[in-house]
C-alpha cells in the first residue's frame, strides 16, 4: 500500500505522454484531482482506467497508452504481485526463505522487471498497430491541388496600393529637394501611406457538379475575406449561369439581382469567376455557352479585370463548355499555379509565363 | 425466388455500372468505389478522407473523387450527401471481400466508427 504512489505514476506518464497526446496542465491537474478524490488511488488496474478516461480520447491513443502504461508499471516497484499481495507484503522476507532450498531468493523479484523492461524496450516504434494509428490525424491532407495556405499567401499578391492613407511617411528626398529650394530646413515632407484598395468581386457557381468542390470555394472565401488584406470582397453564388439573379450566401436562399450586384463593380474591380463550366460532367451545351457569353460581355462593360478558375484539370475541358468558354475569358485550373495566374490577371498584370494561353 | 432473381438482376446492373465507369476513367477508380460503397451516405469530405487515408499506395487521383459523386453509380439525397443504389453497392461490397477480404473491410468499417466520432 505504501509503496504505490498514484501520483507519482501520473506524472511520470503525463511527462511521456503530454507531447503525443497534446496535454496541458489542465489535463494533468484533472488526473491529480481524481487520483486525490480517490478515484485509482485503489491499485494499478484501477489508476490506468482512470487515467484512460481522462486522457485517451481515440482507439490509437488507447492503445498507445497501453504500451507506455506497461512500460512505466514495469519501472514500479511491487507492479502486479502488490495489488494482490497487499497484506503479504510485509512478510515477504518469512515466505521468501522457504522458497530458497534451491537457493537464491531475492533475484526472483527484480528479474520480471529488467525482462519487461527489455521487451517492451521496442514498443514505442508504434507502427505495429498500423489500422488504428492512421485514425490520428483525420483534418490533415490537402483536399485538392491547391490549399487553403496557398491560397492564402496568394491573395497577397492582389494589390492596388493608392497612397490614401494618413501622411505619416517621411518622404526624404522630397524633403532634401524642398531644403535646397527654400535655402534652409523648414519642416520635413510626409506623403500620405499607401492602402490596399483592391475591390474583389467572386462569382461562385455552387450545388450541382459543383457540389464536390464546395470545400475549395469555401476555402476561397474564406481565405479572402478573413485571411488577406484585400478592402473590399464581395461574394455571389449561382447555379450554373449567373443569368439574371445571383445569391448572397451559399444555400442559395437570398436572391439578389444580378444588376444590382454588379453595381458597384467599376474598371478597378477584380472579377474572379468559379465554376466548372460543364467540365465535370463533361457536358458541352450551346445555351450555356450562349447565356455565359452574354454574360461575360455584360462584365466586360464594366471592367476588364475578369478571370475564371475552373476546378477542374484542364486536360478535362476537352470535349465541354469549359473548351469554348476558354476562348473567350482567360481561365485557369485549379492548382497553385493556376490561381497564381487568375490572381495576376485581376490585377491587371499580363501573364509574364506562359502557362495557360486559352 | 423472384426476390433472389431481382437481387441478381440488381447485381448485374450494378456490375455493368461499375465497369462502365471504369472504362471510362482508370481502373484505379475501382479501388475508390469499394470504399466508397461502404458507408450508406457519402459526403466529398468523407470520399476524401477513405482516399487519403487508404488509397495513396494506389495513387488515386484527387479527380477521382469528383468523378465517382457525378457518376451514375451515386445519387445526391440532400445538401453534399450522396448515397449509392443497392445493386451497385452490393456488388462492389462483394468484390471487395473477394479481392481485399473480410478483415480489409472490418479495418474500413473501424476508420469510418472513427472518422464519424
Amino acid at each position: 500500500m505504501s509503496d504505490f504512489q498514484p501520483e507519482a505514476m501520473v506524472t511520470r506518464l503525463f511527462h511521456r505522454l503530454r507531447r503525443e497526446f497534446n496535454l496541458g496542465l489542465r489535463e494533468y491537474l484533472v488526473a491529480l484531482d481524481a487520483v486525490q478524490g480517490g478515484f485509482g488511488a485503489e491499485d494499478l488496474d484501477s489508476l490506468k482506467m482512470v487515467l484512460q478516461l481522462l486522457w485517451c480520447h481515440s482507439v490509437s491513443h488507447r492503445n498507445q497508452f497501453g504500451f507506455i502504461w506497461e512500460e512505466i508499471a514495469a519501472e514500479q516497484p511491487k507492479p502486479l504481485p502488490k495489488s494482490s499481495e497487499k497484506p503479504s507484503r510485509s512478510e515477504e522476507t518469512p515466505i521468501q526463505p522457504p522458497d530458497p532450498s534451491p537457493q537464491t531468493p531475492a533475484p526472483p523479484e527484480p528479474r520480471p522487471l529488467p525482462e519487461d523492461r527489455a521487451g517492451l524496450k521496442p514498443l514505442p516504434v508504434q507502427p505495429p498497430v498500423s489500422p488504428t494509428d492512421l485514425d490520428d490525424a483525420p483534418e490533415l491532407r490537402l483536399y485538392f491541388p491547391v490549399s487553403r495556405r496557398a491560397m492564402t499567401y496568394l491573395w497577397r499578391y492582389l494589390r492596388r496600393p493608392i497612397a490614401d492613407g494618413p501622411a505619416s511617411v517621411l518622404d526624404i528626398t522630397a524633403t532634401v529637394k524642398q531644403v535646397c529650394r527654400q535655402g534652409f530646413f523648414l519642416a520635413p515632407v510626409y506623403r500620405r501611406r499607401e492602402v490596399n484598395r483592391a475591390h474583389l468581386l467572386l462569382l461562385i457557381d455552387q450545388d450541382g457538379s459543383m457540389t464536390p468542390f464546395h470545400r475549395f470555394t469555401r476555402d476561397l472565401v474564406e481565405t479572402a475575406q478573413t485571411d488577406s488584406t484585400l478592402e473590399q470582397v464581395e461574394v455571389f453564388y449561382f447555379h450554373n449561369l449567373p443569368f439574371a439573379t445571383v445569391y448572397q450566401d451559399a444555400y442559395l436562399t437570398v436572391p439578389v439581382p444580378l444588376k444590382s450586384a454588379l453595381a458597384s463593380c467599376d474598371r478597378d474591380t477584380s472579377v474572379l469567376i468559379v465554376s466548372d463550366a460543364g467540365a465535370a460532367r463533361g457536358y458541352r451545351r450551346m445555351e450555356r455557352i450562349r447565356e455565359t457569353t452574354e454574360f461575360l460581355t455584360r462584365i466586360k462593360q464594366q471592367t476588364t479585370l475578369v478571370s475564371w478558375l475552373n476546378p477542374m484539370p484542364k486536360d478535362r475541358w476537352q470535349g465541354s463548355s469549359a473548351e469554348v468558354l476558354a476562348y473567350l475569358v482567360p481561365m485557369q485550373q485549379m492548382d497553385d499555379d493556376g490561381l497564381s495566374n487568375a490572381i495576376d490577371i485581376v490585377r491587371g498584370q499580363p501573364l509574364a509565363h506562359l502557362y495557360s494561353e486559352s | 425466388m423472384d426476390e433472389v432473381t431481382s437481387l441478381e438482376q440488381e447485381q448485374i446492373q450494378g456490375r455493368q455500372q461499375v465497369e462502365r465507369f471504369v472504362w471510362r476513367f482508370d481502373p484505379s477508380y475501382q479501388r475508390l468505389a469499394y470504399y466508397a460503397a461502404l458507408p450508406l451516405i457519402l459526403t466529398p469530405e468523407l470520399l476524401n478522407y477513405l482516399r487519403n487515408q487508404l488509397l495513396r499506395e494506389v495513387r488515386v487521383p484527387w479527380v477521382a473523387e469528383v468523378d465517382l459523386l457525378l457518376s451514375d453509380l451515386c445519387r445526391p439525397v440532400g445538401y453534399e450527401q450522396y448515397a449509392m443504389d443497392s445493386g451497385v453497392r452490393s456488388y462492389l461490397l462483394s468484390q471487395m471481400e473477394q479481392e481485399l477480404g473480410k478483415e480489409r473491410i472490418e479495418t474500413v468499417a473501424k476508420l469510418l466508427i472513427a472518422y464519424v466520432r
